[in-house]
């Protein structure tokens, strides 16, 4: 009788116990994995360090590469960095069209990586205000590859109250969007390549009542998927062509510092939703783009051969790296091609369109972290030019072959096993630098086999007649408070205008934009205004 | 989390009628092998029901990441009073209720027809098969069903207005308008939940008494008649439990099927509690104003399920409680 009731208390206990531990033994059985994967960790005497890093999952691993967090490069990294140093690294996903919110989570839980990363600039405000970054200013005074790598510019992008807080990575091209036309189609027609806006839209109604694909009424003459920032394709380089000349005071007023809130206040951007509302009427773009949330369809649109025309990412690997969207497409349709255009011409002419600041994701290592100097050390090994050079373009005869003095991808199903995020390891780094625009422009091209000149060209038209976001030297309060919320707002009313009636246009779009003031719009708008009267003081 | 509390709350209240048949210590310490099975259930409680509550606090506090709980400012009600001024507080608050009043109209009934219908089959196997393909749709995830919601009524290629141009009618604007939009997510909620929620009937349903329709039958009932007086009256109990549980749900929504299914052009409607908390709380970092909304959540809800068992038992039925 003693015995069974003891048996039922410490059963009771055990899985108390279990239930009490599932938090902790979960995080140690992750940590076992990632440790005995890297069975090659040096037995140098002196106390291991574990130095943690963000990595980016965009979920496209290939079959049999292994995840994201353990493959042929974060082995090469360990072997060639950790080993010699006696640092163990582990590397943390975080899932690409997530990071903002993993992020914070991250960071709430005190247990975040030494190495994070982020696009998203009212995050790092946050965190600044909060005091949750560690101040680099001193720590980047031992890194001098990385200083030099990234140069003066760069890293003052990173600079917040004088104080380095962030390094940002380099942009080696500041290109966002060209416009692609399918080339087949042009040809079939006799038509040329659009110039302006205007044959660009006649160009479009030929398609739609010509049809030259043959394809019925799956035809989506001008394509683009849910508007939110994080899609490949977007209709802004068009509607942006629509903007008038403004005053420095109002450029620097109606403009967001994060580039992906549309600027409706601008005057000039209704017109651009004008011109698209009426493509809407006239069938002339897709009736289901704001169901696409994730871009998806837009790709098996593209694909299918459905698509006469879109603005996207120049030499975006969704489009033309190996078995991507145009691979699928040549296989749907025999001979379907597309080539670059950059019809949008604004009033003078010119094709004006929005390109990045010369700088990428901003690296930052949180005050929690106690390997800031490792953390250094990482960043700075990977700066050295050889290094750099084989992080972004593997192995020379395994993974790309010397042409002109470029690597060019091989792109075999074996090559591909062990190269497929690199790009998102070489975090202090955003492209290959060669030197000069035009050469970068030239190994870019060499990414994609097959596409070289399209790539190239795309290139070039996404960089013509650029600008950057004008930049105050703090934060606008305001923005960062209001900033997703407005977001959300002005994408509704973009979306909302473009499907209204003809003659709802007006009133929808004008209720919006109020709407957008009174919800922190106003307030950004002042705010802005009075940094720039202050900034030129 | 639904399931698991009420399978945890059966076994408690299956070991409760010995304990209320001898109150005394002796009592306790006969039974203490009960008492040590009931720890469990009562740790699983405290742990992941009671302890987290502590993070309520941030309510009221101006909360920072790195600070935590302990570390940041108390500024009381400040982050309410920026709440109830929102613009988009009242839409969202509007759109919960709006969504959940017409899912108690249109999807609460669904699984009490379904199971009468159910109930009247005398071909076994027929009844059985239809059973579980009524079932299937819950283990479907939002995510596919917000796929295959797509794949029907998108109006460029959606499966229905391919059938409805081919037959020469005007597509219809089913996920792009806002009123469409509508039925189709009440729809998909009632062909998703209905199947499911007939187990819980059908199981009310064998508890009735076979002399009951014997007798009826006798005096001359039909089958709507015996359906009328004595097959619903018999669950009426159940219907009330389960009227009173949703009630108590007025103001929760699960945050996926909103999400999935809305989209910008449907805002109007989509935009509702839950994704609203994932954006000012996740995706903006304001959790303070986030955990603000869902405190106000939990007690506009906690007055619905109290208001709603003190009617119900004002009309002579049981309660929750």
């Amino acid at each position: 009788m003693q015995t069974k009731k003891w048996i039922a208390a410490s059963a009771a206990a055990v899985l108390l116990a279990g239930v009490v531990s599932a938090c902790g033994s979960s995080k140690d059985d992750s940590a076992g994995t990632t440790s005995s994967t890297e069975g090659t960790a040096s037995n140098t005497s002196g106390k291991q360090v574990t130095l943690k890093v963000e990595v980016f999952d965009r979920g496209n691993a290939p079959a049999g590469a292994g995840p994201v967090t353990n493959n042929y490069w974060t082995q090469w990294i360990q072997k060639n960095f950790g080993d010699p140093n006696n640092i163990k690294l582990e590397f943390v996903p975080v899932p690409r069209n997530q990071e903002v919110d993993k992020l914070n989570v991250l960071m709430a839980t005190g247990d975040a990586p030494d190495i994070v990363f982020t696009y998203d600039m009212n995050t790092i405000y946050n965190y600044i205000k909060d005091d949750g970054l560690a101040d680099l200013t001193q720590l980047i005074g031992n890194a001098p590859n990385l200083k030099k790598y990234l140069g003066d510019e760069v890293l003052s992008y990173g600079v917040f109250s004088g104080k380095q807080y962030t390094i940002p990575a380099k942009r080696t091209l500041q290109f966002t969007q060209s416009s692609y036309i399918r080339k087949d189609w042009l040809d079939k027609l006799g038509l040329p390549v659009p110039t302006t806006t205007q044959q660009f839209y006649d160009t479009m109604k030929a398609f739609k009542e010509k049809d030259p694909g043959q394809v019925g009424s799956k035809l989506i003459p001008y394509d683009f998927s849910a508007i939110n920032g994080s899609n490949i394709t977007s209709p802004f380089v068009l509607v942006n062509s629509f903007v008038k000349k403004m005053s420095e005071e109002e450029f620097f007023t109606y403009a967001s510092s994060n580039n992906t809130i549309p600027e409706l206040l601008k005057p000039g951007y209704k017109d651009g939703l004008q011109f698209l509302n009426n493509m809407y009427r006239e069938g002339l773009i897709n009736p289901d783009f704001a169901l696409d949330k994730d871009g998806k369809q837009f790709e098996s649109d593209v694909a299918n051969g459905y698509v006469g025309a879109f603005t996207a990412l120049a030499a975006h690997a969704n489009l033309m790296a190996p078995d991507k969207v145009f691979d699928t497409l040549k296989q749907n349709v025999a001979g379907a091609e597309y080539v670059a255009m950059d019809p949008f011409t604004d009033a003078d002419g010119k094709t004006p369109k929005g390109i990045y600041d010369p700088i990428g994701a901003h690296i930052l290592i949180p005050k929690t972290s106690k390997h800031a100097a490792e953390a250094i050390k990482y960043l700075d090994w990977m700066a050295q030019a050889d290094v750099l050079f084989t992080l972004q373009n593997g192995i020379e005869g395994q993974h790309y072959t010397l042409e002109n003095g470029f690597p060019k991808a091989i792109t075999t199903d074996e090559a591909k096993k062990t190269f497929y995020n690199n790009s998102d390891i070489a975090i202090i780094s955003n492209g290959k630098e060669f030197g000069s625009t035009d050469k970068n422009i030239e190994a870019t091209g060499y990414q994609f086999p097959g596409y070289e000149e399209l790539a190239k060209q795309t290139i070039r038209n996404a960089l013509k007649d650029g600008y950057t976001m004008p930049r105050f030297d703090h934060p606008i309060d305001a923005e960062i408070k209001y900033g997703t919320t407005l977001k959300d707002k002005a994408t509704e009313i973009i979306v909302k205008s473009i499907i209204a009636k003809p003659d709802q246009f007006s009133s929808i779009f004008d209720a919006g934009v109020q709407e957008y003031l009174k919800i922190g719009g106003q307030a950004v708008q002042d705010e802005r205004r009075t940094a720039y009267e202050a900034m030129k003081k | 989390m639904e399931h698991s509390s009420t399978t945890t709350s059966s076994k408690t209240t299956s070991t409760t009628p010995r304990v209320v048949k001898r109150r005394s210590a002796t009592g306790i310490w006969k039974d203490h092998q009960l008492y040590f099975l009931l720890l469990l259930p009562i740790a699983y409680f405290i742990l992941f029901k009671y302890v987290p509550m502590y993070g309520a606090a941030i309510a009221f506090q101006d909360y920072s990441i790195f600070k935590g709980v302990t570390g940041s400012e108390w500024i009381g009600f400040e982050n309410f009073r920026e709440l109830f001024a929102m613009s988009q507080f009242y839409e969202v608050v509007r759109n919960t209720l709006l969504l959940n009043l017409l899912d108690l109209v249109f999807s609460f009934p669904a699984p009490i027809i379904l199971a009468l219908l159910l109930n009247e089959l005398r071909v076994m196997w027929f009844k059985k098969t239809a059973q579980t393909l009524l079932y299937l749709p819950h283990f479907i995830s939002w995510i596919i069903i917000g796929g295959l919601v797509y794949q029907m009524f998108s109006n460029n290629g959606g499966l229905v207005n391919n059938l409805i141009t081919s037959l020469g009618f005007h597509s219809v604007p089913f996920l792009t308008e806002k009123n469409h939009w509508l039925l189709v997510y009440l729809g998909t909620g009632i062909w998703q939940s209905a199947g499911w929620g007939t187990i819980i009937y059908l199981a009310a349903l064998t508890g009735i008494n076979k002399e009951l329709y014997e007798a009826s039958e006798v005096d001359g009932a039909g089958r709507l008649k015996k359906m009328w007086h004595i097959t619903l009256p018999g669950i009426r109990s159940t219907i009330v439990v389960m009227l009173i549980m949703q009630l108590g749900h007025i103001m929760t929504i699960g945050f996926e099927r909103p999400f999935v299914m809305g989209n910008d052009l449907v805002k109007d409607y989509s935009e509702v509690i839950s994704t609203f908390v994932y954006k000012a709380g996740l995706q903006s970092a304001q959790f303070s104003l986030a955990t603000a909304m869902g405190l106000f959540q939990a007690l506009v809800g906690l007055v619905f399920v109290i208001a709603s068992n003190a009617i119900a038992k004002k009309f002579g039925e049981q309660g929750i409680w």
